[in-house]
């Protein structure tokens, strides 16, 4: 995140400030992708750029505060991959890879994206939870984005998300110890 | 990064409250390993998650100055003088347009229903070919007379049909001469040669140098009446018949409501990034 800076910093890359944009774009687009990626594999890079371009063609400035961007983002990105992803399965003849549903990435998949290798466990770790529970989690812990966001780009009420990120992160701590003997903790 | 923020968040962590711990998480601060996973899914970009950066920062600005073009964003700080600089433009504009009229009328060269008009709003040269049916006004064709006001079309002296064309006519005549009267022909017929021309034309007509013919403009003294009652018209030159503000979009600041409905209670405007865990469900 990009703190006190952030309204400045996007206000200059609004106003087609190249570095702005790019201070930008390493400070948002790797949890956009580790999120997308979760959601879906084959169309991550693609929502995710699709998303880029969508907030260069908008007229509005996001005022408000970095949380708001940050969830307009991520709400942005999921209807483009959850569209794609409806879009290719309604499509006739489609491969049977493609019908995969949200959610089912198998970790060695995930793993091409991400090459630091405490990252790439968490993140597989996570991706061995429930689908909607992983993405509750990713938005809440990883985006950093509060329950009400994370209900908000998940189109789910702020209860269910409060359940859904509760649950899998007490399934991710039962099943840390595992992990940790592969060497994520220290 | 802040990457300790959820699970650091909150000095002094409170038990659980009547939900369980359902809506804190608290907790996660106490497991150095749940810290850990979280820190690890808050990790910096690879290079590989980043190696489409520059691609991306291109397609970025460009799109932004696509969209400059259609429509410039200007902030509202410079956008007045702007708005300005328009109105003089378009004043400018119109001035010479309608003493290109002038010009025209005074050489005789309009179309006939024209040249009368302008013969008897401006005294320029009757039309060539005069027929005295032209208006039933109350003033036939006779000669035109000085200190009577011209009602050319309908028999009413209160209705202006000659009025927003002779006052258009006289605002730029007078618009026109006051420039020239106070920057002096130089300035105007190097700035405005056109217009100046245009003026030169309209003195000749009456006989007159442009400095008498602008001074009799701009200072009737029962002169031509049409030009008189012009002047109280054109007592305002400047102003241009359309303001052409409109290059620029308004509504730069109006938030987030991008169709994908923002509107979640979260406008706190607070500038802390930090996600606070809520106590109550």
């Amino acid at each position: 995140m990009l703190g006190e800076e952030f309204p400045e910093v996007l206000r200059a890359a609004l106003d087609g400030d190249e570095n702005a944009f790019a201070r930008l774009y390493r400070d948002a687009h790797p949890p956009l992708l580790r999120y997308l990626t979760t959601l879906s594999p084959q169309y991550a890079e693609d929502a995710a750029s699709e998303t880029w371009l969508e907030l260069a063609r908008s007229r509005d400035t996001f005022a408000g505060p970095e949380l708001g961007f940050r969830a307009w983002l991520f709400s942005v990105a999921r209807h483009k991959v959850v569209d794609r992803v409806r879009y290719e399965a309604r499509r006739p003849s489609t491969p049977s890879d493609d019908l995969e549903p949200l959610g089912s990435t198998s970790p060695d998949v995930a793993d091409r994206v991400v090459e630091d290798d405490a990252t790439a466990r968490a993140l597989a770790l996570v991706r061995t939870l429930p689908p909607d529970q992983a993405e509750a989690v990713l938005l809440r812990v990883m985006a950093g984005l509060d329950y009400p966001e994370v209900a908000q780009v998940m189109d789910r009420s702020t209860g269910a998300v409060r359940v859904l990120v509760h649950r899998g992160l007490r399934r991710l701590q039962d099943r840390l110890p595992s992990v940790a003997a592969d060497g994520v903790t220290r | 990064m802040t990457e300790r923020d959820v699970v650091q968040h909150g000095e002094s962590p409170e038990p659980h409250d009547e939900h369980g711990d359902l809506g804190s998480d608290r907790w996660l601060e106490d497991d150095m390993e749940m810290r850990a996973l979280t820190e690890a899914l808050r990790a910096p970009g690879t290079p590989d998650e980043l190696q489409h950066e520059e691609h991306a920062v291109a397609a970025f600005a460009a799109e932004r100055r696509a969209l400059a073009d259609v429509a410039p964003v200007v902030p509202l700080t410079t956008r007045r003088p702007i708005g300005r600089t328009a109105a003089v433009i378009g004043g400018v504009a119109a001035g010479v347009l309608l003493l290109s009229g002038v010009a025209a009328a005074a050489t005789g060269s309009l179309p006939e229903p024209l040249q009368r008009f302008a013969h008897s709003v401006i005294g320029a040269p009757e039309p060539a070919t005069s027929s005295s049916s032209v208006t039933a006004s109350s003033r036939p064709s006779g000669s035109r007379s000085s200190g009577e006001p011209v009602v050319s079309t309908s028999g009413s002296p209160t209705t202006k049909p000659a009025s927003t064309p002779s006052s258009a006519t006289g605002a730029g005549a007078v618009g026109l001469c006051t420039a020239f009267l106070k920057d002096g022909a130089p300035v105007a017929a190097k700035e405005h040669s056109q217009a100046y021309a245009a003026l030169v034309a309209a003195a000749a007509a009456h006989s007159q140098s442009v400095t008498s013919y602008c001074t009799s403009v701009t200072h009737p003294t029962g002169k031509p009446t049409t030009i008189a009652s012009a002047s109280s018209h054109g007592s305002k030159p400047a102003t241009p018949p359309g303001q052409v503000k409109k290059t620029a979009t308004p509504a730069p600041s109006s938030g987030n409501g991008n169709g994908n409905g923002n509107g979640n209670g979260h406008a706190t405007g607070k500038p802390s990034p930090k996600p606070k865990p809520s106590k109550s469900a």
